[in-house]
C-alpha cells in the first residue's frame, strides 16, 4: 500500500476505537474497553512506524516522493517540486467546505481563424466566481465586439464541458486551462477549461506526512500506546473504564488530527477536540465538583486562546486565499505576498492561541488544575502531548514567524518568564502531581524559549524528549499513588504485608488507613506524606529516578541535550548583541538550575529516607501492566537525546523546518550559534555544574537524617516569597476577581436591569401605553349615531381638504 | 430564459409538499373521537411523509448545473410555466425553491415530525386541536420559504403565526397568556408594517405583480435585463414635499425611500429573528410554550426572519441593504454579546436556550449582512445548524421536564450518572451548540465570521469571542445538570427510553454529518447564496455607474 494509503489509518485507528466503545463499551466491560482501545493505539503504533520506515522522511539524501513510486493522483503539487527537499506525502479525503468557487480562464481576445496558433498577446486571463462566469464573459465577448450576448451564451455554455486534456500545458499559476477553437469559427471564441480544483474558499480535510508530522505521530502513538497499556491496570478498579477508554482513544485520534492536518482548519479541528477531550478527562471523575469545575476552567481558557487562532485563520485565509499549507507557507516566504506588519499580526495572534494550548503566561492556569483527572490522562495529555500543540503549530508555521522578528522575541520572553515563574512555583509544591504540573508549564517555557530563538528544531526536539520522561515521571507519580494507597490499605493488620513487616516494625507506629488530607491534597499524592518509596517499590522508584535526573538535565540523559541545545541558540542570539537575549539566557539557565532543585527534592522527599506515613510504610510496587511501561520510558528517557539521534533528527526535520535565506538574519541566532557565542562544550560543562549546583542543594535541604539546610526554617526566614510561591502568586485569585467576578455581576446585571428592566419594560411600556389609547378612544364609540356623524364629516372634509391641496 | 424554474419531477411535488400537512389537519377531523395516541401517529405520519417529499425536493434540486445564470437557482416550480393570477391588485401564486429554500423546507419538515413523535404521551389535553395546530403550522411555515409572491408569502406569514399563539395560549405554563399575548402584539406589530412595505414596494416601483420576478425586475436593475427604472422620485404630491422638506436631491431621495421602505421589512425580520432588542418576547414564548412549539418556534419559525432578510429585503433593496448594514450588524454584534452575557445569568433551562439563541441568531445575521459569498453560506447554513442543536436542546430539556416537572437548574445536578445516554447525547448537542469543530454548529459559525470578516476585519473579531461566551453559558449548564453528587431529584430519573432515542437520532445524526461532510448542505445553499450576493453586487453596481466591463474584468497579472 502506498504511504497516501496508509497515513488516514493512523487517526482512523483510535477514531475506530472510540466508536467501538461508545457503542459496545458497556457490553464489553472495563477489561475488554481497556483492551480494544489498547490494540487501536498499538495498531495506530504500528502503522506509524511502518510509515517512517516505508517513507523517505527519515533518511538521508531525500528523493522526491514520485521515485518511490506512488501513484500519480497523489503527486505533490508543483510548488514542492522547485524545492525537492521538501519531502511531503498528501492524503486528501473529501472536500469539507466549497463556497463561491472561482475559475481562472483563459480568453482569446482577438479575431484568430481556425485552425491558426493563437498568438501569445491575444490571450489574457481572468479571474472570476463560478457564479460570474456566463455572465461576465458575455460582457467581455460584447465589449470585444465578438458576439451577441445570446451568441455567446450558446458558445460558452458549450465550451465549458470541454474536457482537459491530459496533456494540457501546466500555466506556471497552478491551472490548467485550455485555449481551443470551435471547428466552426471565423472569428474569436473565447475559452475556458476549468482548472482541476477551483480556487475561491475551498477547505479539503485532507493529511499530510512530513518529518515534522511524522516525529509527532511517533510520539503520540508510542507514548500513548504506553499509556494505554499502564492505563488498565491503573484504572482497573475503576468502574467506568469504558468511558475512559473511550475518551482516551477520540484524544489520540484528535491530536493525530491535529499533527497531520494538511491545512490550519483541519489542525483546528485537532486543536480543538483535543480541548474537549481534555474537557472530558480533567472532569472524569464529575462527582466531585471541583474536578468538573477544573475540566470546564481548561476547556474556557484554551477557547480564549483559540479565537485568537480563529481571527489568525481568517487574517491567513485573506491574506493568502487559502488555508493549506502547501499554499500559504510557501506564499509567506514571499515578502511581495506577506507583508511584515500583517505577518506580524498573524504570529502575535498565533502565539496568542499557543499560549492556550501550551499553558504559558498569562494562559497557563487551567493546567495545574487539569491535574484532577486521572494520572495516566496528565501524562498523555498535560504532559507528552496536547500542550506541545502550541509548540508543533508554530514550528509548523515557522515561515510566518520568520517574518515576525518581533513577535518571536515575544515568544522567547513568554517563554522564559513562564518557565521561570512555573518553576518557582514547583520549588515549594506538596502534591507530586503540581510539583509535575508546574514542572510541565517551565519545560513548555523553554520550547517556547527555543522556538522564539528561531531554534525551532530544538524546540521540537526538546519536546520529544520531553515527552519520553515527562510522561514517564507523571506515570512514576501515578505508579507511586498506586503504591501509597496500596500501603494505606494494607497497613498494619491486614495480614498482608508479613513478607516485609521484619524490616518495618519501627513503622508501625503510623496509624492503619490514611491520614487527614492537608491543604486539600489527598494523602497518596501528598510527598509529605511520602518516603523511602525507592525501598518499597524499586522498579517505579528507579525508572522515576531515571526520569527525575533526565528533567533535571543530567549528562547524559534526554533532557541534558535538548535543554543544552535550546540554551545554546539563545546565547547564540546574544551573541549578536542582543542585550534581551542574553537576560533571557541568563533566565533560562537560573531555570535550570530551579529544575534540578525542585526535581531533586521530589525525588529526595518522595523515594529517600524514612516513610512518613502508613501509606508509605506499606507500600508496595505496581502490576506489571504499570511499570513495563515505566521501563520503556526510561530507556527512552536515557538514550532520547543522544547526538546518535538527534543528529539524524534534525537533519530530517531541516527541510520542513529551514529558515529561507531572506529573513535569516530575522532568527540568525540558529545559524550562527557556533561562532558567536561560547563553544558548545562550555555550555555543556556550565549547563551541567548548574544542575548538579541545583541538585545538591536540594540534597542539602532535603537530605535524609539531619538536613544541612533546615527547609522549614527557610521557610519561615522567607515568609513573604513563601507564601507567595505557595500561593502560585495569587494569579488564580486574581482571575477570579479580576475577570471571572465581574463577568458574572455583569450578567447579572444585564438580565435583571437592562433586560428586564430597560429593553423589556419599554415594550411593555409601549404595550401599556397601547392600552391606554385604546381605553381612551374607546370614549369615541359612544353608539350615539351624532357622534358617528360629526366624525364622518369631520373625516370628509380632511379628505376634501387632501384633494385639493394634491390637485 | 433568464430565471430558470424548471421541475424535473413533471407533477406539482412542491405544493403537494406545502399543502399536504393542511389536508393532514383536516384529516383529522375524520378520526374518531377519544383516541388521543392515534391523532398523535396520523400527524407523525402526515409530518413524517412531508419530509420525505422534502427530502425528494432536497435531493432532486440540482446545484451543479454549469455555469448558472444568475438567479436561475428556482427549482420544482408550481405552476411551472409561470405566476397563476390569484387575487387582484397582482397578487399571484407561485411556489419554487431555491437552494436554501429546499433545505429549510426540509429541516421545518423534519423538526415537525420529531417534534410530533415526542409529544405521544407528553401532551395530554386536546390531543387533536394540537396536532392540527401542528400541522397548520407547518404549512405556513414551508409556505413562508416556498412562496414566490410577496403577498402569498405575507400570507404565509401570518398563518404560521396563529397556530404558534395558539400553541402557547393553551398548552403553555403559568404565563402562557401573557407570553401569548406578547408574542402575538409584537409580531403583529412588526407584520403590520411589513405590509405597508410591500404594498409600497409594489406600487412606488410600478411593478407588474407582488411576484419575486417582476419585484425584482422592476427593482433591481438586473444586467442583462435592461435597465429597470427602480422606484421613480415623485415629483408632486405629497411625497414631493417630503422630499422638498428634507432638501434632498434626486438620487438621494430614492435611496431615502427604498432604505425606509427596507427598514420596514428589517423591523419586522428583526423582530422575528429576534434581534436585539426586539428580542424580549422570545424567552416569555420559549419558557411558556409546550416542548414541541419551543422546537418549532426556535428551529424554525426564528429562520423566517432571517429568510426574509435574505430572499426579500437585501435583494429586493441593495443598496439600502449595503447601506444600513453596518448598523443592523452593530445590532447583531450586541446580540452575540448580550445574548450570551444574559444566557449565562439564567437559572432556567429553557430562557438559556432562549438567549443563547439571540446570540446565535445574532452570528447568523452577522454572515448574512457582510453581503459575501462565504458570509451568506455561512449564515444560510448556521440557520439549518440552531434549528438542528436548538431544536435537540429543547426536546432534551422536555424530555427531562416530562420527568422532574421543573426546568430549575439547580434543581438537577450528577445526573450523569442515572441517566448517562441522556446526558452523552446531551454533551454531543452542547458542543454542536458551542461550535466545537466536527459537529454542524462549527462549519456555519466560521463561515459567516469568515464572511464578517472579509467585509470588515472588526466584525469578524467582535463576533468571534462569541465562541468563548457560548462556551462558558453551555459548559456551566452542563455542569451544574449532569456533574456533581446527585441530587434528590436526579437519583431516581430514568434514562432514555427507545422512543425518545428514536427521535433524538434524526438530530444527532445530522449533527456530525453537516459537521463533517456538509456538502449535501452547503452546495445548493452556497449556489443561491452566492447568486443572491452576486445579484445585490451587481444591482448596486448598476445603479452606481453604467456597466464598466474593464472595471470588472481585470488585466491578467503578470
Amino acid at each position: 500500500m502506498s504511504i497516501e494509503t496508509l497515513l488516514p489509518w493512523v487517526p482512523a485507528l483510535p477514531l475506530i476505537g472510540f466508536v467501538t466503545l461508545v457503542f459496545f463499551g458497556r457490553r464489553l466491560g472495563g477489561r475488554w474497553s481497556g483492551i480494544v482501545a489498547t490494540v487501536a493505539m498499538g495498531a495506530a503504533f504500528a502503522v506509524a512506524a511502518w510509515l517512517a520506515l516505508g517513507s523517505a522522511l527519515l533518511r538521508p539524501g531525500w528523493s522526491p516522493p514520485r521515485v518511490m513510486g506512488i501513484d500519480e493522483k497523489h503527486v505533490v503539487p508543483a510548488d514542492y517540486l522547485d524545492h525537492p527537499q521538501e519531502a511531503v506525502y498528501h492524503s486528501t479525503l473529501w472536500t469539507w467546505m466549497t463556497v463561491a468557487p472561482q475559475y481562472d480562464l483563459t480568453v482569446v481576445t482577438r479575431p484568430v481563424r481556425a485552425g491558426e496558433p493563437v498568438p501569445a498577446d491575444a490571450v489574457t486571463t481572468i479571474r472570476l466566481p463560478q457564479a460570474r462566469i456566463t455572465h461576465d464573459l458575455e460582457l467581455f465577448a460584447t465589449s470585444h465586439r465578438m458576439f451577441t450576448p445570446e451568441q455567446a451564451i450558446g458558445r460558452i455554455a458549450r465550451l465549458d464541458l470541454l474536457p482537459i486534456g491530459p496533456d494540457a500545458p501546466l500555466n506556471g499559476d497552478r491551472l490548467l486551462a485550455e485555449t481551443t477553437l470551435l471547428p466552426d469559427a471565423e472569428r474569436a471564441i473565447p475559452a475556458a477549461g476549468l482548472p482541476e480544483r477551483p480556487l475561491g474558499y475551498v477547505v479539503d480535510v485532507a493529511l499530510q506526512l512530513d518529518a515534522l508530522s511524522l516525529l509527532m505521530i511517533l510520539i503520540v502513538t508510542g507514548v500513548g500506546f504506553l499509556i494505554h497499556l499502564y492505563s488498565i491496570g491503573y484504572m482497573a478498579h475503576d468502574a467506568d473504564r469504558p468511558r475512559y477508554f473511550a475518551y482516551l482513544n477520540l484524544f489520540a485520534f484528535s491530536m493525530l488530527t491535529l499533527v497531520l492536518g494538511a491545512n490550519f482548519l483541519v489542525l483546528f479541528v485537532g486543536w480543538e477536540l483535543v480541548g474537549a477531550c481534555s474537557y472530558l478527562l480533567i472532569g472524569f471523575w464529575h462527582k466531585d465538583p471541583a474536578n468538573a469545575s477544573a475540566g470546564r476552567k481548561a476547556f474556557i481558557v484554551n477557547r480564549i486562546g483559540d479565537v485568537a487562532f480563529l481571527i489568525a485563520m481568517m487574517l491567513i485565509f485573506t491574506t493568502f486565499g487559502s488555508l493549506a499549507f502547501a499554499d500559504v507557507l510557501p506564499q509567506a516566504a514571499d515578502p511581495l505576498v506577506l507583508s511584515g506588519g500583517v505577518a506580524t499580526l498573524i504570529a502575535a495572534l498565533l502565539l496568542v492561541g499557543a499560549t492556550g494550548k501550551s499553558a504559558q503566561i498569562p494562559l497557563y492556569v487551567w493546567l495545574p488544575d487539569a491535574m484532577a483527572g486521572p494520572t495516566p490522562v496528565s501524562a498523555l495529555i498535560h504532559a507528552a502531548t496536547m500542550v506541545t500543540a502550541g509548540i508543533y503549530m508554530m514550528a509548523r508555521a515557522h515561515v510566518i514567524f520568520d517574518h515576525a522578528p518581533s513577535v518571536l522575541v515575544a515568544v522567547a520572553v513568554v517563554g522564559a518568564v513562564t518557565a521561570f515563574g512555573a518553576a518557582l512555583i514547583a520549588l515549594v509544591q506538596s502534591d507530586i502531581k503540581r510539583v509535575l504540573a508546574y514542572s510541565t508549564v517551565s519545560q513548555l517555557g523553554y520550547m517556547f524559549l527555543g522556538v522564539g530563538a528561531g531554534a525551532y528544531a530544538s524546540g521540537v526536539f526538546h519536546l520529544m524528549t520531553h515527552a519520553f520522561f515527562k510522561a514517564l515521571l507523571f506515570l512514576g507519580a501515578g505508579s507511586l499513588m498506586h503504591a501509597m494507597e496500596h500501603g494505606f490499605h494494607h497497613g498494619k493488620g491486614s495480614g498482608h504485608g508479613a513478607a516485609s513487616s521484619s524490616e518495618d516494625h519501627d513503622d508501625d507506629a503510623f496509624p492503619p488507613g490514611p491520614p487527614p488530607a492537608l491543604d486539600g491534597i489527598p494523602p497518596e499524592q501528598d510527598l509529605r506524606h511520602m518516603g523511602g518509596l525507592l525501598r518499597k517499590a524499586p522498579v517505579t522508584g528507579w525508572t522515576f529516578v531515571v526520569g527525575g535526573l533526565a528533567l533535571a538535565g543530567v549528562f547524559p540523559l534526554a533532557g541534558f541535550w535538548s535543554k543544552d541545545e535550546i540554551l545554546h541558540h539563545v546565547i547564540g542570539r546574544a551573541g549578536e548583541g542582543g542585550a534581551i537575549w542574553l537576560a533571557l539566557f541568563a533566565l533560562g539557565l537560573v531555570t535550570a538550575g530551579l529544575t534540578a532543585f525542585y526535581t531533586g527534592r521530589l525525588l529526595l522527599l518522595a523515594l529517600f529516607g524514612a516513610p512518613r506515613s502508613s501509606g508509605a510504610a506499606h507500600a508496595a510496587d505496581s502490576p506489571r501492566t504499570m511499570t513495563a511501561p515505566l521501563v520503556v520510558l526510561a530507556a527512552l528517557s536515557i538514550v532520547g537525546g543522544l547526538p546518535w539521534l538527534s543528529g539524524p533528527l534534525a537533519e530530517a526535520l531541516d527541510p520542513v523546518l529551514r529558515v529561507a535565506g531572506h529573513v535569516a538574519t530575522n532568527v540568525a541566532g540558529s545559524a550562527h550559534a557556533a561562532e558567536s557565542g561560547p563553544s558548545a562544550l562550555t555550555l555543556a560543562l556550565i549547563a551541567s555544574a548548574v544542575a548538579l549546583g541545583g541538585l545538591a542543594l536540594a540534597w542539602a535541604m532535603y537530605r535524609p537524617g539531619t538536613p544541612l539546610v533546615d527547609p522549614a526554617r527557610l521557610a519561615t526566614a522567607m515568609g513573604g516569597a513563601y507564601r507567595t510561591l505557595r500561593g502560585k502568586f495569587y494569579v488564580d485569585e486574581l482571575y477570579a476577581w479580576g475577570l471571572v467576578r465581574p463577568f458574572t455581576r455583569i450578567a447579572d446585571f444585564l438580565w435583571h436591569r437592562v433586560d428586564d428592566g430597560v429593553v423589556d419594560a419599554a415594550v411593555n411600556a409601549v404595550g401599556r401605553g397601547a392600552v391606554a389609547l385604546g381605553q381612551g378612544s374607546r370614549r369615541w364609540q359612544t353608539g350615539y349615531v351624532r357622534t358617528y356623524g360629526l366624525g364622518i364629516v369631520i373625516g370628509a372634509a380632511a379628505l376634501a381638504a387632501w384633494l385639493l391641496w394634491l390637485v | 430564459m433568464l430565471f430558470n424554474t424548471s421541475n424535473a419531477l413533471g407533477f406539482p411535488v412542491l405544493s403537494l409538499t406545502l399543502f399536504l400537512p393542511l389536508v393532514g389537519a383536516l384529516g383529522l377531523l375524520l378520526l374518531p373521537r377519544r383516541h388521543d395516541a392515534l391523532y398523535v401517529a396520523w400527524g407523525t405520519f402526515v409530518a413524517g411523509t412531508t419530509t420525505v417529499l422534502a427530502g425528494i425536493l432536497w435531493l432532486g434540486y440540482e446545484v451543479d448545473w454549469p455555469f448558472t445564470t444568475t438567479l436561475a437557482n428556482f427549482q420544482f416550480a408550481d405552476p411551472a410555466r409561470g405566476p397563476l393570477p390569484w387575487l387582484p391588485g397582482g397578487v399571484t401564486y407561485q411556489v419554487a425553491v431555491d437552494g436554501i429554500a429546499v433545505v429549510l423546507v426540509f429541516l421545518t419538515a423534519l423538526l415537525t415530525t420529531l417534534a410530533l413523535a415526542f409529544s405521544l404521551g407528553s401532551v395530554r389535553t386536546r390531543v387533536r386541536e394540537y396536532v392540527a395546530l401542528l400541522l397548520v403550522m407547518e404549512t405556513g411555515v414551508i409556505g413562508v420559504f416556498v412562496a414566490m409572491d410577496l403577498f402569498l408569502f405575507y400570507v404565509f406569514w401570518e398563518a404560521a403565526l396563529i397556530p404558534m399563539m395558539l400553541l402557547i395560549g393553551i398548552w403553555g405554563g403559568k404565563e402562557r397568556l401573557y407570553a401569548a399575548y406578547k408574542f402575538v402584539v409584537y409580531t403583529i406589530a412588526g407584520s403590520a408594517l411589513m405590509l405597508v412595505a410591500i404594498v409600497a414596494a409594489k406600487e412606488l416601483s410600478h411593478a407588474a405583480s407582488f411576484h419575486y420576478f417582476d419585484l425584482m425586475h422592476a427593482l433591481a436593475p438586473l444586467p442583462g435585463v435592461g435597465s429597470a427604472p427602480g422606484i421613480p422620485v415623485p415629483t408632486s404630491g405629497a411625497g414631493a414635499s417630503i422630499i422638498a422638506l428634507f432638501g434632498l436631491d434626486l438620487p438621494h431621495a430614492a435611496l431615502a425611500i427604498r432604505i425606509a421602505i427596507f427598514l420596514a421589512f428589517a423591523l419586522a425580520f428583526a423582530v422575528k429573528v429576534p434581534m436585539f432588542p426586539f428580542h424580549t418576547w422570545l424567552p416569555d414564548a420559549h419558557v411558556q410554550a409546550p416542548t414541541a412549539g419551543s422546537v418549532l418556534l426556535a428551529g424554525v419559525l426564528l429562520k423566517m426572519g432571517t429568510f426574509g432578510f435574505i430572499r426579500w429585503a437585501m435583494p429586493l433593496f441593495p443598496d439600502a441593504a449595503m447601506t444600513v448594514a453596518p448598523w443592523l450588524v452593530a445590532l447583531a454584534l450586541v446580540g452575540i454579546w448580550y445574548g450570551a452575557w444574559v444566557a449565562f445569568a439564567q437559572t432556567d433551562m429553557k430562557s438559556l436556550v432562549a438567549y443563547s439563541s439571540v446570540s446565535h441568531m445574532g452570528l447568523v445575521m452577522i454572515g448574512i449582512l457582510a453581503i459575501q459569498p462565504v458570509g451568506m453560506a455561512g449564515g444560510a447554513l448556521q440557520m439549518i445548524n440552531h434549528g438542528l442543536s436548538t431544536g435537540a436542546l429543547f426536546l432534551l430539556v422536555g424530555m427531562l421536564y416530562d420527568r422532574a416537572h421543573t426546568r430549575d437548574i439547580a434543581a438537577f445536578g450528577g445526573l450523569w450518572s442515572s441517566m448517562p445516554r441522556f446526558s452523552a447525547v446531551f454533551l454531543v448537542v452542547t458542543f454542536s451548540s458551542i461550535g466545537l469543530p466536527g459537529t454542524n454548529g462549527f462549519v456555519g459559525e466560521w463561515l459567516s465570521l469568515l464572511g464578517a470578516f472579509q467585509t470588515r476585519p472588526l466584525w469578524g473579531i467582535l463576533a468571534a469571542f462569541g465562541v468563548v461566551f457560548g462556551a462558558a453559558y453551555m459548559l456551566r449548564l452542563v455542569q451544574r445538570v449532569f456533574f456533581g453528587p446527585p441530587s434528590e431529584l436526579s437519583r431516581s430519573m430514568p434514562d432514555l427510553t427507545g422512543r425518545e432515542m428514536v427521535v433524538l437520532a434524526p438530530l444527532v445524526i445530522l449533527i456530525f454529518w453537516i459537521g463533517l461532510y456538509p456538502r449535501p448542505f452547503l452546495a445548493p445553499i452556497e449556489a443561491s447564496g452566492t447568486s443572491i450576493v452576486e445579484t445585490m453586487r451587481q444591482g448596486v453596481a448598476e445603479a452606481v455607474a453604467p456597466a464598466d466591463v474593464g472595471a470588472r474584468i481585470h488585466p491578467p497579472t503578470p
